[in-house]
């Protein structure tokens, strides 16, 4: 089963690493979308459904944390997936996301296997031995 | 706060796996000195349980080279100076996220934009490591 991501960062760069990264790791794609912060995102959102959906936290206008928090007040759509990826990966930052509702949690630098594992956790389609 | 020769330590280590786990290039070992050629930098300042900054210089070709790894570009294909230096920020941004993460249990801090000031790195504090094409110089200043 193929997936629609959107990367949400607010650097161009990063997001074409992690859309590369995807690629390498072979989880299952047909189309990404991005946005380059929590307010984009949150309007993206609006006109185009995503199965998952990889954020950032610090980023302007509206950082990760708040746009977890938003998407997990909004009850009028089914839930989507949220995997951070951070440069933070402190107690204390994990705890808190954790706390709203994120699906994973991913710091950087990490491997294609690890993004992989993610997202695949995320969305509940491990793979079972 | 924290022991210097440990937070010494998570900087260099962080350098070193954000290299390679991010932009597939090595440490081969420590140079005394940058090489000279025209180089691009960036500074990442944060605060919290700790403050402090961490800067970064390696010369343009490297800078250039490690891009076209990042971004998965081919090498003869060309890419936009501001791309390069926006992935200098970003190795910048990594690093310093890495090592703080790995401070301990105590740490929490938050990272400002990454800037691409003038760095001189013939001043003091600075710890130069040789890439398999340049010379990578990285700083990094800790307050309690």
């Amino acid at each position: 089963m193929s997936h629609c991501v959107l990367i949400v960062d607010d650097s161009p760069a990063m997001r074409a690493f992690i859309r590369r990264v995807i690629q390498l790791s072979g989880f299952p794609v047909d189309e990404y979308r991005e946005a380059g912060n929590g307010k984009e995102a949150l309007a993206l959102l609006a006109a185009h459904p995503v199965d998952v959906i990889l954020t950032d936290i610090n980023m302007p206008e509206m950082n990760g944390e708040e746009l977890v928090r938003r998407l997990a007040a909004d009850t009028s759509r089914p839930h989507i997936p949220v995997v951070v990826v951070s440069t933070d990966s402190t107690e204390s930052r994990v705890h808190r996301l954790r706390m709203l509702g994120v699906d994973g949690y991913l710091s950087k630098p990490f491997s294609p296997e690890s993004l992989r594992e993610e997202l695949e956790r995320a969305l509940g389609v491990e793979d079972h031995v | 706060m924290f022991d210097p020769a440990a937070v010494s330590s998570a900087f260099t280590d962080a350098t070193i796996n954000v290299l390679e786990t991010m932009f597939f290039t090595s440490v081969t070992g420590d140079s005394t000195a940058a090489d000279g050629r025209s180089a691009l930098g960036a500074e990442v300042r944060f605060r919290g349980t700790t403050h402090g900054s961490m800067a970064l210089s390696l010369p343009e070709e490297s800078a250039r080279n490690m891009a076209h790894a990042f971004l998965g570009v081919e090498p003869d294909e060309p890419l936009p100076p501001e791309r390069v230096q926006e992935m200098v920020c970003e190795l910048a941004n990594m690093i310093c996220g890495c090592a703080l993460s790995h401070l301990g249990k105590g740490a929490a801090f938050d990272l400002h934009v990454a800037e691409a000031p003038a760095l001189d790195t013939t001043t003091s504090g600075w710890r130069f490591l040789n890439l398999e094409d340049g010379v990578l110089a990285v700083r990094h200043t800790v307050g309690d």
